[in-house]
């Protein structure tokens, strides 16, 4: 797609992601990559920064004789998720509002 | 390039960053790898380990340098300064190499002067005993119409003689001796060195 996603719009779609219920490394990517076109190695930079900011906490469960680390969402981060949600809601009417000729406030 | 040799690289790549934060990235591109499925495919569509960690250093940059909540204006510096450099170690070339190839240029161009100096050697010492063959010849002959002149000429030439043989002879025994234990002494350092250089890359 040709429109880039980064910086608040890419957390926005990690922090949705996981607001449907917890999920790994490359689960959550794809999830993201369902809506953006991001590169895979840019996701982990991302995760590790939310998680840092507490939006995201991690726990682990073994998984086929070896570990998988799950990322959950944390009320701060659905807090957050909640907050840009919002931005995003008007971002898009005022895009539309250009788009459609309306009278964009 | 398998998982093992992808996650042996990123690992060093990081090497400048802070031990857990190296871990936790090592191990989910082991864990992402792995649950991708098809391995070869994954790690193409990753990217070099060299991008990989970029973003990695350039991301732990950032929360480095932020400090997190609560640390002081002098823990944020040092953490920055921190951040800066395992960024920048990430993109670094391993001096070895470039060292080692120096290293080797100068062996090889001490060799070479040596080995000069030796070959102009044995060439004034052959060209002594020629021309004093020659001389010695000549001088005999001379002698049959100028007795003290011929005898001087190829007395010369025996003297010429004896010098070029004597140093022909101390440059066998140098050969023996020398030359050959330091060229393989160097031989052997130079394949100790580019043995080291190709287990490291």
């Amino acid at each position: 797609m040709a429109i880039n996603a980064t910086g608040a719009l890419l957390d926005l779609c990690v922090l949705a992601v996981t607001a449907r219920g917890d999920a790994y490394g490359y689960a959550l990517t794809q999830g993201v990559k369902k809506a953006l076109d991001v590169s895979e190695s840019t996701m982990y930079p991302v995760m590790r920064r939310l998680q840092t900011q507490r939006y995201l906490e991690t726990y682990d469960t073994p998984h086929d004789g070896r570990n998988r680390r799950y990322y959950r969402l944390t009320d701060a981060g659905q807090q957050t998720l909640d907050a840009l949600s919002a931005e995003w809601e008007d971002f898009k009417k005022r895009v539309d509002g250009i788009l459609k000729g309306g009278d964009a406030a | 390039m398998t998982k093992r040799e992808f996650l042996d690289k990123l690992r060093r790549r990081l090497r400048a960053l802070p031990r857990d934060e190296i871990d936790a990235a090592v191990s989910y591109y082991d864990e992402y790898i792995s649950d991708a499925g098809d391995e070869a495919e994954a790690i193409a569509q990753l990217g070099s380990p060299l991008e990989v960690a970029g973003l990695i250093a350039a991301g732990a940059a950032a929360g480095i340098g932020a400090g997190g909540e609560g640390a002081s204006s002098g823990e944020k510096r040092g953490g920055a300064r921190t951040a800066a450099i395992a960024v920048l170690s990430v993109f670094a070339l391993p001096v070895g190499l470039p060292l080692a190839i120096s290293l080797a240029a100068a062996a090889f161009s001490t060799v070479l002067a040596a080995l000069t100096v030796f070959v102009s050697l044995g060439a004034v010492s052959a060209a002594l005993i020629l021309g004093g063959v020659a001389s010695a010849l000549i001088g005999s002959l001379a002698m049959l119409r100028d007795f003290a002149l011929g005898l001087a000429v190829s007395g010369e030439g025996l003297v010429m003689f004896g010098a070029g043989w004597l140093l022909l002879r101390a440059l066998a025994w140098l050969w023996k001796r020398g030359a050959v234990s330091a060229a393989r002494a160097i031989g052997t350092s130079i394949l100790k060195k580019a043995n080291k250089l190709k287990e490291r890359s």
